[in-house]
């Protein structure tokens, strides 16, 4: 009896144990891919008007949807705008949705700080919120039931415009989708697919540095410390970068494997006259071009970043002959403005494609490895070694000191570019920023865009920009204790409406009636965008200094940072001829961009091309972790940007830490809990992108 | 029976309150919103201070928010940002002491020589040029000192510019940016606010008292000196003591503002103190449980410090606060 028990009780476990190695093997199977759901829509009634309160926060009150200009605003109908009032744009939806609308935001409060407060009283004070940076947030909150789950509005059939969109942009579906599967936030999608900053610079420093004939260089001493990157084993030459494509059918040949930076480096006498001497006539025994500045001005450019130091630093050591005697120093790279200096750390992208940051934002340092998992970019040995490379770039003086300063809250962008006619001009020369607005004429009529270096970027010589436009942190969801069901309908129509073709209008150009109704805008794209009449660009002059951008977000309200997909036509409007010609230099180039799908130019990682999302939906439990075991603050950037400044020099202040070497400088990570930072988020990642 | 003498005693003593009040109801009336604004602003938010025994979460609010013991306290002594706990919790006490020993006599000082000047027109500019900057706000106040220290590529602040002439830093040193700095900067700029204000309670001991000591001193042959030496001095002690200890029961309340508007990253080494402790961790990092255990760590030991001086005082002194 006891020997048919043991058999029977052996047999039931051997097969527990196979259907468990059953059950095992089907879950690591790969899903099925499903195709989207097919929901009838569902009209929503409008004959009844709702009243919805707005809470939108930017931290500028100039920014929210009430009108808070201290003049009125005349529109194209003659009607008036004044303080108080709702902008027209807003006026309008509020009659086409037949909605009451009222703004309860406090008007210049930061969206976090809005978040925090609202949060206490579970968001019952308003039915629609919003803001900059808030998507995590609202992830968070979202998945604890705060604010409404929308994929289960569009399950309903509400929302047809967005669950469209969706459907059809999976990838932008994804990555706001946050961990319990819901949709609680949308996103302000800005122009996906399009160039974000780009390089550029003063066009005529070039060519009078490089094409002159019997120029009268500058002869100040120069010391140099940056030893270059293409050098060694890593010269480019054959294989390694020899041969590159800036546009298709055009193939530009470095014909030996000499390195500038190392020819600068062997002068005997380096100065102005030397350094630059030495650039014009290695560019003559390497290259074809008609003019030595064809190396780095317009469609055939194919210079290196060791051809961009070796340029800097002729700049840096020619700075009476540039300014013809008004300036006895210049700086070759500086960023707009204080709290934008992480952009320098994306030139990481030209030495052999180290990506530093996953997203258009300072905060996304990851990028995905080989592997499918994100990595934590700012504590590696790559990130260190750049690092002490831009504090060589620093002791040289390539690199515009004032940007350092986060205090400084100066506009260096303004200073270095925009006063040449100043009784005290100040001098630079190259930024990496927005095209718009740093090609424009008010600012100054010499500045232009160039094409990225060349690099080795995922194992393939190629045109490479990393900081292209994503999906924002920004948007708005629907707040569950502040709605009754009317209410949170109402709101999913206005949530929806701009994502209709007329929505899309008026969110990106304002009132459809400012816009031509047959003409269109062909932009350097060969596509056809809406164009403005006559009254926008007039009003825009009149009332925002001639700033087109500010005044459809300050005066009319539209360009918000709320749910919608905003779209590049506007822009183009918007450049100025030099602009233009930049946007069509890029465009007709071979420079290659990440996506959310990641496509590009494959090499050594497949997923070297795909982009971050913009937030991260952690659970209450890796939140948890994150505030008990971590401590990573802005702070950390501070201790980069101090290895750049003092390393080299070795001028640190007394009480700032500057890592010696890579060994201090994770240790510095460690202690701030780097080990559970980066398996908090690896975590939130794979929970989201399955 | 007993009982009863109970109630009648009790009866007795609510009659006698109830005439105390109704006879100086006015006082009472005056009290009133002191006593008020007390429970609104002091005594009412100590409820907060249960957040640093929870896993705070705003939505749910101090008290369903979950209960953690004391493990805020443990990960602030002894957790990720233990370093930075207790380099605050130096510089507060370094600051604080400092200020004490530098920034304590300079009001009493000024208060003796405002004592001193006769011409009134003059004493009378001379309080209200040395009163100003008190009722400056602080952003004001260190956007000053900034533009004084500042050191950039196109200009330099004025002490800047002295200190690089005087070869007492480099050329491109930023004062603001080196930590051995920062202190002096904090207790100067201090100073610079406050004593004028300060003096005006030692000023007003100095006044109220009697002429007839100074008459006799000087019958007795005492010269300047002597009047501040055997009379002012100690007619100002009770005063002077109380003020010592309420400002050691102050010692770890540095104010954040003016910190947080001078200091930077590379200088939290001397400057950053428990109150910009809290608000970095606590608020901007949202890590509210060990922002509070600092808060109420810091209470502690604030009070330990003010019954201490208070006994101290009491004992060598006779003077005390109660």
């Amino acid at each position: 009896m006891s020997m048919k028990k043991t058999a029977v009780v052996i047999t039931l476990l051997l097969f527990a144990i196979a259907m468990a190695f059953a059950a095992g093997e089907k879950e690591i199977a790969a899903p099925e891919p499903q195709a989207a759901k097919t929901v009838a829509v569902k009209v929503v009634d409008l004959s009844k008007n709702v009243p919805l309160k707005f809470n939108l926060a930017y931290s500028n009150k100039s920014r929210t949807m009430t009108y808070n200009q201290s003049s009125p605003l005349t529109l194209s109908d003659g009607s008036v705008v004044t303080a108080g009032m709702l902008k027209p744009l807003w006026t309008s939806l509020e009659k086409k949705v037949n909605a009451k609308f009222a703004d309860v935001a406090i008007q210049d409060a930061k969206a976090n700080d809005m978040i925090k407060t609202e949060s206490t009283s579970n968001f019952a004070g308003a039915n629609i919120y919003g803001g900059n940076s808030i998507a995590t947030e609202l992830m968070a909150y979202g998945a604890e039931g705060k604010f409404v789950n929308l994929s289960t509005l569009m399950e309903q059939g509400l929302m047809p415009n967005l669950k469209k969109y969706l459907d059809a942009n999976p990838n932008v579906k994804t990555s706001i989708t946050a961990y319990d599967g819901g949709i609680y936030q949308v996103p302000y999608i800005a122009e996906i697919g399009e160039i974000a900053r780009t390089f550029c610079i003063r066009e005529t420093w070039v060519t009078k540095l490089l094409d002159a004939t019997a120029a009268a260089y500058d002869t100040k001493p120069f010391t140099t410390f940056y030893k270059g990157f293409l050098v060694g084993a890593n010269a480019r030459t054959g294989a390694n970068g020899g041969s590159v494509t800036p546009r298709q059918g055009v193939t530009i040949t470095k014909k030996t494997a000499e390195n500038i930076v190392e020819l600068q480096n062997a002068l005997p006498v380096k100065n102005g006259k030397t350094l630059t001497e030495a650039l014009v006539s290695y560019i003559k025994r390497n290259y074809s071009y008609a003019k030595p500045s064809q190396l780095f001005l317009g469609a055939d450019a194919a210079y290196d970043v060791d051809e961009l130091v070796a340029l800097f630093r002729a700049i840096k050591a020619n700075a009476a002959y540039l300014t013809d005697g008004k300036a006895t120093e210049v700086w070759p790279y500086f960023s707009r403005q204080s709290n934008y200096r992480e952009d320098l750390l994306r030139m990481a992208t030209y030495f052999d494609g180290y990506r530093v940051h996953g997203s258009d934002s300072y905060e996304s340092r990851w990028y995905i490895d080989a592997a499918g998992q994100i990595q934590y970019t700012y504590s590696t040995q790559e990130m260190y070694n750049l690092l002490s490379i831009f504090s060589d770039w620093n002791a040289e003086g390539l690199l515009y000191t004032d940007m350092f300063d986060v205090a400084s809250k100066a506009n260096h962008r303004t200073t270095l570019w925009g006063t040449d006619n100043a009784t005290n001009p100040k001098y630079g020369f190259m930024t990496y920023d927005w095209i718009a607005s740093s090609t424009a004429d008010a600012l100054n009529k010499d500045i232009s865009v160039i094409l990225p270096p060349v690099a080795k970027v995922n194992g393939v010589w190629q045109y490479y920009m990393d900081n292209t436009r994503v999906i924002k942190s920004d948007g708005w969801a629907i707040s569950v204790a502040g709605s009754t069901p009317e209410q949170i309908e109402r709101a999913s129509v206005v949530f929806d409406f701009f994502f209709t073709e007329e929505g899309r209008l008026w969110q990106n150009y304002g009132n459809p009636a400012d816009l031509k109704s047959t003409d269109g805008y062909i932009g350097p794209d060969g596509k056809k965008w809406p164009e403005y009449t006559e009254w926008t660009p007039a009003a825009a002059s009149k009332y925002a200094k001639g700033d087109l951008s500010t005044f459809l977000r300050d005066w009319i309200g539209a360009q918000m940072p709320i749910g919608y997909p905003k779209e590049i036509g506007f822009e183009y409007q918007y450049t100025s001829k030099k602009g233009f010609e930049g946007w069509a230099l890029l465009k007709a180039s071979t420079t290659n961009i990440p996506s959310y799908a990641g496509t590009g130019l494959k090499g050594t990682n497949p997923n070297y091309y795909k982009l971050i999302p913009p937030a991260f939906s952690l659970t209450p439990r890796q939140s948890e972790i994150l505030n008990d075991t971590t401590s990573f603050t802005d702070d950390i950037v501070e201790i980069m940007f101090n290895v750049i400044r003092y390393k080299t020099l070795g001028n640190a202040p007394s009480g700032a830490f500057v890592a010696k070497d890579y060994a201090a400088y994770l240790d510095y990570f460690k202690s701030k809990g780097l080990d559970s930072y980066v398996k908090v988020f690896q975590a939130s990642y794979e929970s989201m992108s399955q | 029976m007993a009982e009863t003498q109970d109630v009648r005693m009790r009866q007795k003593k609510a009659r006698l309150i109830f005439q105390a009040i109704a006879k100086d109801w006015r006082l009472y009336v005056l009290l009133m919103p002191m006593v008020i604004w007390f429970a609104i602003w002091m005594y009412k938010p100590m409820g907060g201070l249960l957040i640093a025994f929870k896993r705070f979460d705003p939505s749910l609010g101090v008290l369903l928010s979950e209960f953690k013991g004391i493990d805020n306290f443990i990960n602030m002594i002894n957790g990720v940002v233990k370093e930075e706990f207790w380099q605050a919790f130096r510089n507060t006490f370094i600051i604080s002491s400092y200020s004490l020993v530098f920034g304590f006599p300079v009001p009493i000082i000024l208060a003796l020589l405002f004592s001193e000047l006769n011409h009134e027109g003059i004493r009378k500019i001379t309080q209200t040029i040395t009163y100003l900057p008190h009722f400056l706000s602080e952003v004001t106040i260190t956007g000053i000192v900034l533009m004084l220290v500042y050191n950039g590529v196109h200009s330099a602040g004025v002490i800047t510019t002295l200190f690089i002439n005087q070869g007492w830093i480099e050329p491109n040193a930023s004062i603001i940016q080196q930590a051995n700095y920062f202190r002096p900067l904090y207790i100067i700029t201090g100073i610079w606010k406050e004593s004028g204000y300060n003096s005006i309670v030692y000023y007003a001991a100095i006044m109220g008292i009697s002429p007839a000591l100074y008459e006799a001193l000087k019958v007795d042959g005492g010269n300047k000196f002597q009047e501040i030496r055997y009379v002012t001095i100690p007619c100002m002690a009770p005063t002077l003591i109380i003020m010592v200890i309420m400002r050691i029961g102050r010692m770890l309340s540095i104010g954040y503002e003016r910190v947080l508007l001078l200091y930077n990253t590379n200088i939290y080494v001397t400057a950053d103190v428990l109150s910009t402790f809290e608000q970095r961790i606590g608020i901007i990092s949202g890590n509210y449980g060990i922002g509070s255990a600092s808060s109420l760590f810091n209470s502690l030991i604030a009070f330990a410090l003010v019954i201490g001086a208070n006994t101290i005082s009491r004992n060598i002194s006779k003077t005390s606060l109660w």
